[in-house]
């Protein structure tokens, strides 16, 4: 049974002990507050009549005063297919909010409160596993019917449809019911209003929209409610219908910051409430929107479809942010769909894409337990790279392929604990092997994929030094050789065929056995051929062009590369991405301008775009604009340092 | 009549006034062209050489930005060795352009370099002096900050009131302490050539009185030249963007270093005039 409070209870918590002090700003709550703390600790547990014993253990790490998990013998076993029913009487006290849970004053936002029964693996055993907090949740469906007593007055919002039954003098009483979900958490607050705007389903049904916010901001709610309704009706269209009634998102006051973005069962909290989001900077940035459709798409990734985060963290927040900037994307466009930031648009996939290769080691995706993860970017690991891991699968084999799995997925999995290998036996059954191979194959792989254009080069083609023969005849030539420029040009460079002959070395590459490499002379049509092809009399030049790129030798990502030459010509190879280079070279009247690998950026998952082309010359005007605009601030900042020093 | 006639005498161009203008200008640009060439043909080998930014529309979108951005430290040396050319050849301007527009006294009309050099080693000392200060003002900062954003969140203030204004008030007034530290250091600077003083220890004492006597004259107005350069030129930059422009926008920025120049002599100018003031003796003394 799992005592999620006891993680804040103090400081040698696993939860605190592995980095999760730093980041939630530990030192900064105990300068605020005398007594942050908080905990849970069960009175009592009986099985029917019985008193049962129980203690703290901590089969992860063996810390002694990490009290997140405890184990209860069982006064009588319970056979196969029988219930067990457990009276647990508890004491919790709410912390601080640190992280997720808790508050003080006139907002507290109440979640992992209550002992909490570990869930079932699918292998059939507990998930005996403390809180780590790198990775969090994990439970079974259960149908919650709770009663809440608040201050009178004071806001409230929950899990499921509730409804006001009493006042009885100061307080006011509550009762919320929702079956068939994983958990359940609510929040009270003294400035806080909720605003009901029901929605029609794209799909069909009503579902009632909660923007739980502080009071004052009631102008905001259309914004919000558009963005949760977007978020319903994207994901019940292309995954599956949303199957509960209500929807509750909760935009914490100040003090609740602490318990931002965080996913429970009809219910979540998004960006911070209030009027902030009328400033100027702030107002055009759909920041608490990205926020809401990420928070939202939990509801199906792990709230339906209930993985255990504990052990496969990839699972949920991977498929929870690709079906965010799905949203995001669908209703408001890839390229500004992150709304503006000073009028500059900013794109959903802003955060998948770096702007200089993954350099730290990064195990598989599917490597495990989550909590484990240490030293390296569980943004990138667990969001980024399941996210555009399915990205990549949609442009590579179509929208439509992905969705169809994912509603398979979720038709198959609802209300269940699936593992990854049955997801990609969903893929195989819905999309076929292929596509089930590349996702695989993206999981797998400790790196991530980074095809990019290492070298472009051209100068203009010379006669061979030594002896050359020509017309069966050898011809000397020597550096001063002032002959026939085009001696011993292939003749296939004249193009009379109308095609670019190109030699392409492939390395070959290794798996289990070896597959050679070779050196491929390819005749290939060119697309985009500028017709300017000038006075017959004028000499023609012509150029030895070599470029070369390097890929990730990964089994199923094949790119497209294109060779752009300065007449216009464009020469297309697809490269199956098999080996980690590959040189082409190209004798033509022609010089090779640039090349691109993956002109569409179907790849997502190489996450660096920026080095997939490269140019033989630089063009643009960025340098020029930039360098004159730098030196500007430049000299505002000397200017700076010599008023003030 | 007497103010305006002082306005007139510290606005009516001297012997030496273009010359200061004119050179200190030259200063920013000759200083900061070998970084802005450096700059270019670094971007042209990164950012130039990559398709990428073939199409972006200027002023760039997020994510370019952040591409470009991530280019721009390998080419940032030479400019940042620009500045502090440029912040340490002022300060022997600002010691040879004291004497060049000081009309009082019968300076050889030298070069400024020639005369200000003399004073360096001394005004270094005040630049140690206005760091620290800089630093203890910082430190206060953020203690006064520090308390208002826990009070922000115990007494449950709003989110804008928490981040946007609190931040917003803590750039104005660390400007604000900063410009103040300028506005001192400008003013030792001054006194200590137009004294021609040796010894910089009883400065501090002497400025606070000096601003008490003639708190809109020698520190408003001073304070405020500064801000004002500031600003325009951060709001020229901001509109900027990055984006073309042509060449209009170096003309403009041009415009507005020659004008920061004009404003710096004005400075000078007006400070020399304050500080030989009669009724001034008793600080002086």
């Amino acid at each position: 049974m799992h005592l999620y409070l006891n993680a804040f209870s103090n400081e040698a918590s696993s939860w605190y002990r592995y980095t999760l002090g730093a980041r939630f700003q530990l030192d900064t709550l105990l300068e605020r507050f005398d007594d942050p703390w908080g905990w849970t600790e069960p009175r009592s547990i009986r099985q029917g009549k019985a008193e049962l014993e129980w203690q703290a253990i901590a089969p992860d790490d063996g810390n002694h005063l990490d009290r997140s998990l405890i184990e209860i013998q069982l006064a009588e076993a319970i056979p196969p297919g029988e219930t067990l029913v457990l009276d647990v009487d508890w004491t919790s006290r709410m912390p601080s909010a640190a992280a997720r849970t808790g508050g003080h004053d006139r907002f507290f936002f109440i979640a992992q409160w209550f002992p909490k029964i570990a869930g079932v693996r699918p292998e059939g055993t507990f998930n005996r596993h403390q809180f780590f907090g790198a990775t969090e949740f994990f439970a079974d469906f259960a149908d919650f019917d709770v009663t809440i007593a608040a201050p009178k007055d004071w806001g409230i919002a929950a899990t499921g449809k509730g409804e006001r039954q009493r006042v009885e003098g100061d307080v006011e009483w509550h009762r919320y019911q929702q079956k068939g979900v994983i958990d359940f958490a609510f929040t009270v607050g003294a400035d806080m209003e909720d605003f009901v705007t029901p929605h029609e389903l794209a799909t069909g049904g009503t579902v009632e929209i909660h923007i739980f916010q502080p009071k004052g901001s009631a102008h905001q709610v259309p914004r919000w409610t558009e963005a949760v309704a977007a978020s319903l009706d994207t994901m019940s269209l292309r995954v599956m219908p949303y199957p509960y009634e209500t929807v509750t998102v909760v935009l914490p006051p100040r003090s609740g910051l602490r318990t931002l973005g965080m996913e429970y069962p009809t219910f979540f909290t998004g960006g911070p409430g209030g009027n902030f989001w009328d400033n100027d900077i702030a107002k055009d940035l759909r920041l608490n929107e990205s926020v809401i459709a990420h928070e939202f798409a939990h509801q199906y990734f792990n709230a339906i479809v209930a993985t255990n985060e504990f052990e496969d963290a990839f699972m949920d927040e991977g498929m929870t942010e690709y079906w965010g900037i799905e949203i995001m994307a669908d209703t408001w466009g890839e390229e500004s769909g992150n709304g503006y930031f000073f009028g500059r648009p900013r794109n959903v996939n802003s955060s998948n894409m770096r702007t200089r290769p993954v350099t730290t080691n990064q195990p598989a995706v599917w490597s495990g337990p989550s909590f484990l993860a240490r030293d390296y970017s569980i943004g990138s690991q667990f969001y980024d790279r399941p996210a555009t891991t399915f990205q990549t699968a949609a442009r590579l084999f179509g929208q439509d392929v992905v969705d169809a799995i994912f509603a398979r997925y979720t038709a198959l999995w609802s209300f269940r604990h699936p593992r990854v290998e049955d997801f990609w036996a969903v893929a195989e059954e819905a999309a076929g092997p292929d596509v089930a191979a590349m996702l695989k194959e993206a999981y797998l792989h400790p790196a991530t994929p980074d095809y990019r254009v290492t070298s472009v080069s051209s100068s203009r083609y010379e006669p061979p030094r030594g002896y050359v023969h020509e017309n069966d005849e050898p011809v000397f030539v020597d550096s001063d050789w002032d002959g026939d420029e085009l001696l011993g040009l292939d003749p296939a460079a004249y193009e009379s065929d109308e095609h670019v002959l190109v030699e392409i070395l492939d390395p070959g590459h290794t798996r289990a056995s070896r597959t050679m490499g070779r050196i491929e002379r390819r005749p290939i049509p060119p697309s985009r051929v500028d017709s300017d092809e000038g006075d017959p009399e004028d000499e023609v030049a012509y150029y030895v062009s070599e470029a070369r790129i390097a890929g990730p030798d990964w089994d199923h990502l094949p790119v497209t590369v294109e060779l752009h030459f300065a007449d216009g010509a464009v020469v297309v190879d697809e490269w199956d991405g098999k080996g980690v280079y590959r040189v082409y070279r190209v004798v033509r009247a022609a010089q090779l301008d640039a090349v691109v690998i993956d002109p569409d950026y179907k790849i997502r998952l190489d996450v660096v775009p920026v080095n997939n082309g490269l140019r033989r010359e630089p063009e643009g005007e960025i340098p020029s604009n930039w360098s004159r605009w730098l030196t500007g601030a430049y000299q505002l900042m000397a200017e700076g340092v010599s008023s003030w020093l | 009549m007497a103010l305006a006639q002082s306005v007139v005498n510290i606005i009516r161009p001297t012997a030496g006034t273009w010359r200061v203008v004119l050179s200190r200008w030259a200063l920013y640009i000759v200083a900061m062209l070998p970084g802005l060439l450096a700059m270019r043909r670094h971007l042209e080998q990164t950012v130039g050489l990559r398709p990428w930014f073939q199409d972006v529309e200027m002023p760039l979108d997020m994510l370019s930005f952040k591409f470009v951005a991530a280019e721009l430290l390998g080419g940032m040396s030479l400019l940042m060795l620009g500045a502090f050319f440029v912040w340490v050849l002022q300060l022997v301007w600002l010691a040879g352009a004291l004497q060049l527009l000081d009309t009082s006294k019968n300076y050889l009309p030298g070069k400024i370099f020639a005369n200000g050099w003399s004073y360096l080693g001394r005004f270094v000392r005040v630049a140690v002096f206005s760091i620290l200060a800089i630093i203890a003002l910082h430190l206060a900062l953020k203690f006064v900050f520090g308390s208002l954003a826990a009070r922000a969140e115990l007494d449950d203030w709003t989110v804008q009131k928490s981040f946007f204004d609190l931040n917003l008030w803590r750039a104005v007034l660390t400007f604000t302490a900063l410009t103040l530290v300028g506005t001192f250091a400008f003013w030792a600077r001054v006194i200590t050539v137009a004294d021609s003083r040796r010894k910089l220890r009883r400065l501090p004492l002497l400025l606070l009185r000096l601003f008490v006597r003639r708190p809109v004259s020698a520190l408003i107005f001073q304070f405020a030249a500064i801000a004002v350069v500031l600003c325009v030129q951060a709001v020229a930059l901001w509109s900027w963007r990055q984006s073309g422009g042509g060449i209009a926008w170096l003309v403009l920025w041009a415009m507005l270093l020659l004008v920061a120049s004009w404003i710096w002599q004005l400075r000078i100018r007006a400070a020399l005039i304050i500080w030989q003031r009669e009724d001034l003796r008793l600080v002086r003394d």
